[in-house]
């Protein structure tokens, strides 16, 4: 009984620090909304960095219209790769959802540029949120990533 | 024959085992001896007796309270070796079920908890940015963001080059190697490169301006001297990637390749629309 109080208390120690440097994260993630977040099929594994080994993300924002690009490198293992490109529009210090588009490709490596003109006006900041699906099987490994912020 | 505990058992020895201090198994447990095992497997242990499966499970179990795993592994290998090389499932199980308790395992998850807290303190409190020629490895939690920073400044490049305006290319192709696909776009430059055994290489241009992320806890780095001012060498499950940047644009290679081959095919880059 001893020894399993002792193992609990380890456990719940561990899993207090690690929670703590998630929560910690620099990235601001206010008012946004991702449309597929429950709908996604198969299983999610929590351990990061699973199946993605690297992952970038760029956009440019001129006449009127947004371009954002990325690229996926998944393991060797990876089977499919699907992608939600959010465009973003930050208004009053927040970030909103504007549009998305969705990107499936077979193999570990997916790259793309996806522009629009909706909801792209003068005098606000842009930027995409990258949210990246790399299955191996039915597991998938979810990362999210952002662009650079273009001014416009 | 089937066996019950006797309280006369457990109070003889003064353990709450329930195995007489006199019996051979217990001697050779203490003892610990391989080759003390082997004469017990060889003599046996006088009469034959049957144990129900409840019995066994409890007894291995509180033999690797009491003595570890390496006990109970060892006294499977009697019983496995009594029974012709055959072990229950459920007895198999309850060897790792037993590690559960190995006091040694107690110590190895002290130290990881304390690893783990001395890892997570420093690395929720403050990321750390490390600065390589023009690079800049912004380490956080769980990833590492490489930057192109402006070499006047050193600072952080914001401006944003809307779209790539030159076009580059590689002047060499590894031998056997045939461009297979390319993308061209306002955004990005995508060429892939195949050999008859299916092994590829890439080679991406992109506006210095992107966010790149790589697994912060497994990635290598290194840099390699190039004619460009710096080049930057990652290396990850096998999967290697080298990274410049040129004339106001990031360029990367990636592929099982030799520093060589990369260093080679980086210097090759030549201009092909302006």
């Amino acid at each position: 009984m001893k020894s399993r109080l002792v193992c609990f208390f380890l456990c719940m120690t561990l899993l207090l620090s690690m929670s703590t440097s998630v929560y910690a994260s620099e990235i601001e993630d206010n008012n946004e909304y991702a449309e597929e977040e429950y709908t996604m099929e198969g299983t999610l594994s929590r351990l990061r960095w699973s199946n993605v080994a690297s992952a970038a993300s760029g956009m440019s924002v001129s006449g009127g219209k947004a371009s954002a690009a990325y690229r996926v490198q998944g393991y060797s293992n990876v089977t499919t790769i699907v992608v939600y490109t959010y465009f973003q529009k930050k208004v009053n210090g927040t970030w909103q959802n504007l549009s998305y588009v969705i990107d499936t490709k077979s193999g570990n490596f997916a790259s793309a540029t996806r522009t629009t003109s909706s909801g792209i006006v003068k005098g606000y900041n842009y930027r995409a949120r990258i949210r990246i699906y790399a299955y191996v099987g039915a597991t998938y490994e979810l990362v999210t990533i952002y662009s650079n912020e273009c001014s416009y | 024959m089937e066996y019950n505990e006797s309280k006369e058992a457990k109070e003889a020895d003064g353990n709450d085992i329930g195995i007489s201090k006199d019996s051979k198994l217990y001697n050779a447990l203490v003892a610990l001896n391989d080759e003390n095992i082997q004469k017990l497997i060889e003599e046996g242990d006088g009469e034959e007796l049957i144990f129900s499966e409840e019995h066994n499970q409890k007894i291995q179990q509180l033999i690797g309270e009491r003595f570890g795993p390496e006990a109970v592994i060892k006294m499977v290998k009697i019983q496995e070796s009594r029974n012709g090389g055959r072990v229950k499932a459920s007895e198999k199980h309850n060897v790792r079920k037993s590690c559960h308790f190995y006091p040694g395992m107690k110590k190895i998850a002290a130290a990881i908890l304390v690893f783990g807290l001395l890892l997570a303190v420093p690395m929720s409190t403050e990321a750390f940015r490390q600065s390589i020629m023009n690079f800049i490895l912004d380490v956080q939690k769980e990833f590492v963001a490489v930057n192109v920073v402006d070499s006047e400044t050193l600072e952080l490049s914001t401006e944003s080059m809307p779209t790539i305006e030159k076009v580059y290319t590689l002047g060499k192709t590894l031998e056997g190697y045939k461009l297979i696909s390319e993308e061209i776009d306002d955004m990005r430059v995508l060429r892939v490169y195949q050999n008859k055994d299916q092994d590829t290489y890439k080679v991406f241009q992109q506006n210095q301006a992107w966010n790149s992320y790589y697994n912060a806890e497994d990635t290598d780095y290194e840099m390699v001297e190039t004619f460009y001012d710096n080049a930057m060498l990652s290396e990850l499950n096998g999967i290697y990637s080298l990274v410049w940047v040129y004339d106001g644009y990031m360029f990367e290679i990636s592929g099982s390749l030799t520093v060589q081959e990369f260093v080679t095919l980086a210097e090759s880059l030549k201009l092909v629309k302006n």
